[in-house]
């Protein structure tokens, strides 16, 4: 009877493994296409004041508007306010003609300027700081706890 | 940064290439190693088998069991009621021996060790049958194996006789035999024995075939040059290839000849000369389309009969003497059994095989015959041409021995010189000529004339089978 | 984590709950009367599953939850195939997995907080170098190679250890994407190598030779090294066939098993007889005759597995396994850190030289070295080991992908 149940068992085991294979292989799938569509992670991000993070890929805008790549709901900051882009290895930034300026340490930006690491940027009334995103995990802790 | 990345890219496609090679090299494994380990008699998965299965049994064509496994004071013992007889191609299968023969080529299927799907075993379970193998019914009609194996009177040599139009083999006898009831009590003796019993030379055995290789020099000489149908030749006794002299037969006169002379009474000096007129690649297309140097496609082992191409053999003087059967050519007599059967059989090559059917314990039947392969090797026309000849060897030639009354039979004898001691005698033929019944070839080692050694246990054996068969 | 991934890792959960029961069902009949313990222990195995996926899940939210389903599956199949075989060893090895879960949580922890606290290359090579002199010094020799300690019965092999402590050096010492030092990088690595020979652990001296040679590529880019590696790798070969009498064995019966059944050949010969008993369903569970392999356990439990599962199970857990190499890599391309990419890398392809060397020896593409299947083979070590491999690949993917999630 065993040999009868075993026999007959296999090709059910065989469904199951490849049932759960079937599985694994449609997201790594998922992952190789997504990984070609997904705009590239620069390795840098913008925290603000309440720690919130955005992180930076190619080509961003910020904004309040919905298509903003990174939307700011602040009613100093313009609908299309700036942006940030790459060029080379470095990124930049430039101002999108917004109504109450963008400033980089302090400093009105009229034109492209790059960014470098612990630069402070100023939309409208809004801080941000432009950190490189692993050293932020190694400076603050505190968050993943 | 972007560097490593794409480094760790190319360790990723590289893993992949090796995990993808496992899979492949055990798809090749699976689908072909496996077979040869299953079998190997190495693997103890067969022996296991062999203790819990009850081995099934081995009948001749008519039902009549040869080798069959019963209970003696409650062990399993293999009983061979077949004799010396059929014993070089029965085999055996004794766990201190080994296995041979038929017993080792059907080993798998006797023991019923091929996958089983849940469907036939729950029905086996069921009906109590699990623990027997299969039983195998073979071609063989053991009373004409009896007959034939008889007539060589324990003289040296082998028969092999085949139903021409389908290539069922209808005797396959070795002699001298032995008896695979009493193999294991004799095996010090026939083990050093100098005529090697344990040999099945109906399809191990290599020998020169002599003058009944020139119905291959003649089919090929009439496919290709049909014109010497009419002519006529001239021997003075011998011929000079390249300064050797090869003679014709002592009973030749000289003189002219035309084909059906020349063939009856066997001249090497004509067909040397007809051979000698074939383009070289052409003849040994032909010769290899009769199934020389093919591998072999019958259910039984079967040696490879060999003509060596060149460059192995370049010369005038070997190829002229491969056109009367002589030099480095070597044959099976199941081989030249075949050959005959092509001409039985209007030009039509079909594989020999052994086993009828085999028969699982449920009853169902599985038949194992090759494939019914019609290579067509000569045209009908040509065929039939070879076929009037060799009636004629039989009715006024060299092979008058084979002659019966009342069946008209087609043959061909030879006698192959060989160096250990007097020539091959050879008589290959098939009758009745007209609706071919059986083809057979026969060798008896060192006896001389082919046509009075070889030629009356052929007769006997046709007789013997056809007397069943004509009603 | 998106909800239709979440419900994907759940349905192959519920999978593998499901071939763990059948399987532990059919295994409680095989005497005949039904015996309750493979039933029990599938249980045990099934809660430890759920518990460490759920657990995992709620506690790190960024880890990679295909790792630890991944490795419970491959494991669940190892305790199947060894209750089969042996059930007193399934069920120290369903222990040796609790063990194992638990160092893989804690490892997880440990490295997504602390990974990178400084140490530096000269302590991951000391402690490397330490942890494979140790049983030259005090171990005990088992089957030909003394890499072993006994602790009360527990045999443990430090070597497992190493290739974790091993991985860390290298990435540590090559983060800058050159050799600082080359004399004395090369010089650290030849000690390694030279005590795994010691030892006559020679499949360990190959993992480890390779591992090396793989990162070394990754990080330098270096070809011309690479090349130089591979040559060194064949000469290595030629001078020990000249040299050592049991490379000369392996290769012999490697290249010719046939020659010397009874003798030189007879394991690798056993498996492969296995193998062609598989074809491609398998025997069913319980059918097979592992017994007839030597080593079934430990180094030829693949092909015991190819025997009862068929070339179709074999062949999804070769793929199940490159699916657990593909998950390492794609973590280690993910990293910007240059340390930790490596370390995530360096883990990964001990992983995966170890997988094909291993399945690749068994079923004869490749001479036969000595080395465990990762969460297959019977050992505890092995078991343990590959657990907080794979915990701190887990670690450095949630301390990568930072607080994204939380954010």
């Amino acid at each position: 009877m065993f040999e009868l149940l075993s026999r007959t068992l296999r090709y059910v085991f065989i469904i199951l493994i490849y049932y759960f294979l079937y599985n694994f292989l449609k997201i790594m799938i998922a992952d190789l296409r997504g990984e070609k569509t997904q705009p590239k992670e620069t390795g840098f991000i913008l925290l603000d004041d309440d720690g919130n993070r955005y992180t930076l890929f190619d080509i961003n805008t910020i904004g309040r508007a919905d298509d903003a790549d990174i939307i700011i709901n602040d009613p100093f900051i313009s609908s299309k306010h700036a942006l940030i882009f790459k060029r080379g290895s470095k990124l930049l930034i430039q101002d999108l003609h917004s109504t109450n300026g963008t400033f980089l340490n302090n400093k009105k930006v009229t034109r492209p300027l790059r960014l470098k690491e612990n630069d402070e940027i100023t939309l409208g009334t809004k801080k941000f700081k432009f950190l490189r995103s692993e050293t932020l995990g190694a400076e603050d802790r505190s968050y993943l706890q | 940064m972007d560097k490593l990345k794409g480094n760790i890219k190319i360790i990723f496609i590289i893993f992949s290439v090796l995990f993808m090679s496992l899979i492949l090299y055990l798809t090749y494994f699976t689908a072909v190693e496996r077979e040869r380990l299953i079998k190997s008699s190495y693997n103890r998965r067969l022996w296991e088998q062999e203790e819990k299965v009850l081995r099934g049994t081995i009948y001749d064509s008519k039902g009549r069991p040869l080798a069959e496994t019963g209970f003696e004071g409650g062990s399993k013992k293999r009983i061979y009621s077949g004799g010396k007889a059929i014993g070089p191609l029965i085999g055996y299968s004794d766990p201190v021996l080994g296995r041979a023969g038929i017993e080792n080529v059907f080993n798998g299927e006797l023991l019923g060790i091929s996958e089983q799907d849940p469907v036939t075993l729950l029905r086996q379970k069921i009906l109590g049958v699990s623990e027997r193998g299969n039983d195998l019914y073979l071609t063989i009609d053991i009373d004409l194996q009896k007959t034939a194996y008889d007539l060589f009177q324990g003289r040296k040599g082998a028969l092999a006789a085949i139903e021409p139009q389908t290539g069922r083999i209808l005797a396959l006898v070795s002699s001298p035999g032995y008896d695979p009831a009493t193999a294991k009590q004799n095996w010090e003796v026939l083990s050093k024995d100098e005529n090697n019993p344990l040999i099945n030379r109906a399809t191990q055995g290599l020998y020169p075939p002599g003058s009944v290789f020139k119905i291959i020099t003649l089919a090929s000489a009439l496919t290709h040059n049909p014109e010497i149908e009419n002519e006529t030749f001239y021997t003075p006794g011998y011929i000079k290839v390249n300064g050797s002299i090869i003679r014709d037969g002592q009973h030749l006169w000289p003189g002219e000849y035309d084909l059906t002379t020349a063939f009856r009474y066997s001249s090497n000096t004509v067909f040397i000369q007809i051979g000698q007129r074939v383009e070289r690649e052409k003849m040994i297309s032909m010769i290899e389309a009769f199934g020389f140097n093919a591998s072999n496609r019958s259910d039984i082992p079967i040696a490879k009969s060999t003509f060596p191409r060149p460059p192995i053999i370049g010369g005038n003087v070997e190829m002229a003497e491969s056109f009367i059967g002589q030099g480095r050519l070597l044959s099976t007599p199941i081989q030249m059994a075949q050959v005959t059967a092509i001409i039985a059989n209007d030009g039509k090559m079909v594989t020999p095989y052994i086993a009828e059917k085999i028969v699982s314990p449920l009853g169902t039947e599985k038949t194992t015959a090759p494939k019914m392969s019609t290579t067509q090797v000569v045209s009908p026309q040509v065929a039939e041409k070879i076929k009037a000849l060799m009636v004629d060897v039989v009715k006024n030639g060299t092979g008058k021995a084979a002659a019966i009354r009342g069946i008209e039979v087609a043959g061909k004898t030879g006698s192959a010189e060989n160096p250990h001691g007097q020539a091959h005698a050879w008589f290959v033929g098939f009758a009745p000529a007209e609706n071919p019944r059986i083809a057979i070839a026969v060798v008896v080692e060192n006896a001389g004339s082919g046509g009075a050694v070889a030629g009356p246990i052929a007769r006997d054996v046709m007789l013997k089978y056809l007397s069943h068969v004509i009603q | 984590m998106e909800p239709r991934t979440e419900a994907i890792y759940n349905k192959n959960i519920a999978i593998t709950a499901l071939v763990g029961i059948l399987a532990s069902l059919l295994l409680a009949f095989k005497e005949g009367v039904f015996s309750p313990v493979p039933l029990y222990g599938s249980l045990i195995f099934i809660l430890i599953l759920f518990i460490g996926h759920f657990l995992t899940n709620y506690l790190f939210p960024n880890q990679d939850p295909a790792l630890f389903i991944l490795c419970c599956f491959i494991s669940q199949l190892g305790l199947i195939m060894l209750y089969r075989i042996n059930s007193e060893s399934a069920l120290k090895q369903l222990i040796w997995f609790g063990i194992g879960f638990f160092l893989y949580f804690i490892s997880s922890f440990v490295c997504r907080n602390w990974i990178e606290i400084k140490v530096g290359s000269l302590i991951f090579f000391i402690t490397t170098a330490a942890l494979l002199a140790s049983p030259l010094l005090f171990g005990v020799e088992l089957y030909g190679s003394k890499s072993w300690i006994a602790f009360d019965n527990v045999l443990f092999q430090p070597s497992e250890f190493a290739k974790i402590t091993f991985s860390l050096f290298l990435a540590d010492s090559l983060k800058n994407h050159k050799i600082e030092k080359p004399i004395y990088f090369f010089g650290q690595i030849f000690v390694v190598l030279a005590l795994l020979a010691l030892a006559r652990d020679l499949g360990g001296a190959m993992l480890f030779y390779f591992a090396a040679l793989t990162i070394i590529f990754a990080a330098t880019s270096r070809w011309d090294l690479t090349a130089l590696g591979l040559i060194g790798a064949g000469v290595a070969g030629i001078l020990g066939y000249q040299f050592f009498g049991h490379v000369r064995v392996r290769a012999k019966a490697w290249l010719n098993p046939w020659e010397d059944v009874p003798g030189k050949g007879y394991q690798i010969v056993q498996s492969l007889f296995a193998i062609a008993e598989g074809g491609f369903f398998g025997t069913g569970l319980g059918l097979g005759r592992p017994d007839y392999i030597p080593a079934v356990t430990t180094d030829f439990i693949f092909s015991a597995f190819f025997e009862e599962f068929g070339f179709l199970g074999a062949a999804a857990l070769i793929v199940v396994y490159f699916l657990l190499v593909y998950r390492g890599i794609k973590i280690s391309l993910s990293i910007e850190n240059s340390f930790l990419c490596l370390s995530a890398l360096g883990i990964t392809v001990f992983f995966g030289i170890q997988i094909f060397t291993i399945i690749g020896g068994v079923i004869k593409l490749i001479p036969m070295t000595g080395v465990t299947l990762p969460f297959m083979s019977y050992g505890g070590s092995s078991m343990v080991m590959s657990f907080i491999s794979l915990g701190i690949l887990n670690g450095i993917k949630m301390r990568a992908s930072g607080g994204e999630a939380d954010g």
